[in-house]
């Protein structure tokens, strides 16, 4: 098999990872040398051509053909098996409405976080149990690291070069869970979106660190969610003035049955954190994050008591299950100007 | 082929594949300038970043009192990190020329360059005004986005937590410059950007926020 990709030639395991390495093409860790020959399966678990171009990554906008994806998920060290869902979440990301432009160079800590629903979350092992966000299995640790490798050798994404974030966040390194759709009680997200629950998809979001929504004492939704509302309502986050944003709550599997057990619907969820996670305007004024941003109608309100909600509508609140048992669920905002997006993955594994 | 071989003799070295993307553009060149600023109508794109009002309306007060400009027409991004769009076509049809404020963080350092490119595609000679610490990024991503020459001009990082005075003076001191890459001919403009701070000797940045990795 040829390939469109230079070759280097390079003594041993340690000269690989310390060429690469200096070169700025790792994320830190150690990868596995991308040899033409791993390559060349990791292209066995597709059958869309090497050379086909999906889009390209910003801002370095360097060309994403199936191609170089194999050769970072060789890298990350994937599975054959785990391309398609790479695959999606490229095209994912490369949507004009995801705002990749903005998200790889901004010095806000927000990284493409994956969700994988569908039958290839149990054909590839994708963890949606205990630890979601953690350690432990090779998808979601490979997946989500290859997303990353692309994002730095594709997008350019060096940190201090053209990735500027501050501080970025942990789930930099690797940023992928899969639903627990056994114990989600409502529409698992692709099948909100539009997908068969017999279809795989890939959603991508641009979201910050998971912060912990504690609640092991109630039994009502109305109070669960009061208290996920409260750890959302922040004035020092995106969602708080930016307006094109969408904010996540990753339910663990208790807290989703305390609220569906109460007949509590998906979209009861979603209203109830639209007209709870909000900001005083007074606050908002007062802390000074509507001088930047005036124009918007959110705040052309008279009333210093109104109350300014995180998103323009209920539908911009995503509803995830994932989890152990436990009563935590996680509040992910977002870098504010970016859409979630869900492509299929359309290929057999 | 082989970039870098650390081995002569044959068949023992490890051959991998470059895990780098291709970047393709053909390089497109920066709008005509205009000969004077006399009785010209200079836009002021302002994208929301704090005190870029401050700093564009000093700049449009000079630009009319010192250099002859006749009229400025203010606008304001909603947000700084999306693009300019409908803003820029209104720039487009009421402007001769345009000042553009600013990149003075990642995203919103990414959609000043590329609104100052769409400006300047659609034959609107501009300004773009970039902190130091960020105008590596902005010329990289001009680079990036097809337009090599694109004349960035560099203030102070930062400039979101300055007393007015300290905005004000910024703007004076940019002026001379915003003026020159405003009138001055294309290629010679073209020439002395391209690079200008990607190539720089002097470190622009503050190279105390950032931890080369030791070759």
């Amino acid at each position: 098999m040829t390939f469109d990709s230079e070759t280097i030639s390079i003594d041993d395991f340690e000269d690989v990872n310390d060429y690469l390495y200096r070169r700025e093409m790792t994320d830190g860790l150690p990868v596995v040398p991308p040899t033409a020959e791993r390559v060349e399966r990791m292209l066995e678990g597709t059958s869309r051509e090497p050379d086909e171009e999906l889009g390209t990554i910003p801002p370095k906008y360097g060309v994403a053909t199936v191609e170089k994806i194999a050769i970072n998920a060789v890298m990350a060290g994937c599975e054959s098996a785990y391309m398609p869902v790479l695959i999606a979440a490229v095209e994912a990301m490369t949507k004009e409405e995801f705002n990749l432009y903005g998200v790889n160079a901004t010095t806000h800590p927000v990284a493409p976080m994956l969700v994988v629903n569908g039958p290839i979350v149990e054909e590839i092992n994708l963890n949606y149990g205990y630890n979601v966000f953690g350690q432990g299995y090779r998808a979601n640790a490979t997946i989500g690291r290859t997303v990353r490798l692309l994002l730095v050798n594709l997008g350019g994404g060096t940190p201090g070069d053209m990735d500027r974030a501050t501080h970025g966040h942990p789930g930099k390194y690797s940023f992928c869970i899969a639903e627990n759709e056994k114990k989600n009680p409502w529409d698992p997200l692709h099948v909100q979106r539009g997908f068969g629950e017999d279809e795989s998809a890939v959603t991508i979001m641009g979201v910050e660190a998971p912060h912990e929504i504690n609640d092991h004492v109630n039994e009502k939704p109305a109070e669960l969610l009061t208290i996920a509302a409260d750890v959302f309502a922040t004035v020092g986050n995106n969602n708080s003035h930016h307006t094109h944003g969408e904010i996540c709550i990753v339910l663990g599997p208790e807290h989703a049955d305390t609220i569906a057990r109460n007949d509590w619907s998906r979209e009861d969820v979603q209203w109830f954190l639209y007209d709870n996670a909000r900001n005083e305007l007074e606050t908002l004024r007062t802390v000074g994050t509507t001088d930047n941003y005036t124009w918007h109608h959110r705040f052309e309100v008279e009333n210093d008591d109104a109350r300014i909600p995180l998103v323009e509508t209920p539908e911009d609140v995503t509803v995830v299950v994932a989890g152990g048992a436990g009563k935590h669920s996680m509040a992910l905002h977002s870098f504010g100007e970016t859409r979630s997006v869900t492509v299929g993955i359309d290929e057999e594994v | 082929m082989c970039v870098n071989s650390t081995r002569t003799d044959d068949g023992a070295s490890i051959e991998i594949l470059d895990p780098r993307g291709e970047v393709n553009y053909d390089a497109t060149p920066i709008a005509e300038r205009l000969d004077s600023l006399e009785g010209a109508t200079v836009g002021l794109l302002d994208n929301s970043k704090s005190n870029a009002d401050v700093f564009l309306e000093a700049v449009g007060e000079q630009l009319k009192s010192e250099y002859g400009v006749d009229e400025v027409v203010y606008r304001r991004k909603d947000k700084s990190p999306i693009p300019a769009d409908a803003i820029a076509d209104q720039l487009v049809s009421q402007c001769d020329a345009v000042v553009n404020a600013y990149g003075d963080c990642g995203s919103c350092t990414s959609w000043c360059v590329y609104d100052s490119i769409d400006l300047e595609k659609k034959g609107t000679p501009v300004a773009t005004i970039n902190s130091d610490e960020f105008i590596k990024l902005g010329q990289s991503e001009a680079q990036s986005l097809s337009m090599p020459g694109l004349p960035l001009v560099m203030v102070s990082h930062p400039m979101g937590d300055l007393e007015e005075p300290k905005v004000l003076d910024r703007a004076e001191n940019a002026l001379e410059e915003i003026v020159a890459v405003l009138t001055t001919d294309r290629d010679d403009l073209e020439d002395e950007y391209a690079e200008r701070y990607l190539a720089a000797d002097e470190e622009l940045s503050d190279e105390s926020l950032y931890c080369p990795i030791d070759l």
